[in-house]
């Protein structure tokens, strides 16, 4: 359920399973096959880490006016000290331009990483942000972000790799492991050597924040130790 | 220029031994025909820079690499097609055996790959 722009929240999060690019040019691209998967297990990392509102866009409802709009509300309720977790799972079109013109394919259009970047920065200049990219290019978003928000992005590759598609991407199922073991789970930088660790050379994710306390607290809790 | 990974694709017609020679960490995929199309599932342990001998099943497997490779099939019968992930260019229909393609989640800007050799 989405919060009425009279209220406010602490925690937010926002998942985007593209499966389906319809739009030309991308609509000749294939289902990706984990997108369900992954919003599936972000969903219920958020709900341990004791999230409560969560929206979920898939198939034919990851329209770039749902996304957009999602992302503008957030901006509204989100409180000073909020937390909004961004998980976008689907195709990435790179093109030949500069990064920032990369774009997530939605249903029926995409949209540029410098776009996503400029929504993202009008949430609490305070706030929290998680982002986790299953897609090619996913480390991209953390060169283009330009908010003053403390901010973890959780790629599935680098910003200059492509991801194949699988029936699950193996990063997500290696978060939810370690996010939602007990009792509790480690620390940033343990999560960055577990995800890291035996994956091929051309397919790395990527872990990286611009709050270097985060590296020595858990990656996603409701309330903030990395300052 | 942008270096960009090889993707091969390897017909395995009967149950052959390989030895894969790479540069760097490689992850070898069986694809495995599903009704949404080809899916592709880790076999095995990662390949390390050097050579790996491995026996496979017949069946199609695929790998991507960032540095030139070399297959030798010790024995067996195995055909190898090199691609680039191109999701705009349709799939020729006049190829005697079209391998499936490999699923990406991206497309792949023009850039320079490794290459291939077999013996």
């Amino acid at each position: 359920m989405m919060a009425t722009a009279s209220q406010t929240l602490s925690a937010l999060a926002i998942h985007i399973g593209a499966d389906i690019a319809y739009a030309e040019p991308d609509r000749r691209w294939p289902h990706a096959m984990a997108a369900r998967d992954t919003v599936q297990r972000a969903a219920r990392i958020c709900r341990h880490a004791g999230i409560v509102e969560q929206l979920t866009f898939g198939g034919e409802h990851a329209t770039v006016s749902a996304v957009v709009c999602a992302l503008v509300r957030a901006g509204a309720v989100l409180t000073n000290d909020g937390l909004l977790v961004l998980t976008f799972s689907g195709h990435t079109r790179r093109g030949d331009g500069p990064l920032d013109t990369a774009r997530w394919c939605l249903f029926d259009g995409w949209l540029e990483l410098s776009e996503l970047a400029r929504h993202l920065a009008l949430l609490p200049a305070t706030a929290r942000l998680v982002v986790i990219c299953d897609t090619c290019y996913a480390a991209a978003i953390a060169k283009t972000l330009v908010g003053a928000q403390r901010t973890l992005v959780v790629a599935g590759c680098s910003d200059e790799q492509t991801m194949v598609d699988r029936l699950r991407s193996e990063f997500i199922v290696r978060l939810e492991a370690f996010v939602c073991s007990a009792p509790s789970p480690g620390s940033l930088e343990h999560l960055r050597a577990l995800l890291e660790a035996d994956t091929p050379d051309c397919e790395r994710p990527c872990v990286w924040t611009n709050t270097a306390s985060w590296w020595s607290a858990p990656p996603l809790e409701l309330r903030s130790n990395a300052s | 220029m942008k270096r960009i990974p090889l993707q091969v694709t390897l017909h395995v017609k009967e149950p052959s031994v390989v030895e894969l020679t790479v540069g760097d960490s490689v992850q070898l995929d069986r694809l495995t025909p599903t009704p949404q199309g080809h899916v592709a599932e880790r076999c095995g342990d990662l390949l390390r820079p050097g050579v790996t001998t491995r026996s496979l099943d017949q069946g199609f497997y695929c790998f991507r690499t960032l540095s030139e490779a070399h297959l030798k099939v010790v024995h067996g019968g195995v055909g190898t097609t090199v691609t680039t992930n191109d999701k705009d260019t349709w799939p020729d229909p006049k190829a005697e055996v079209s391998p499936p393609a490999v699923p990406a989640k991206g497309d792949e800007p023009h850039g320079e790959a490794p290459r291939l050799t077999v013996e």
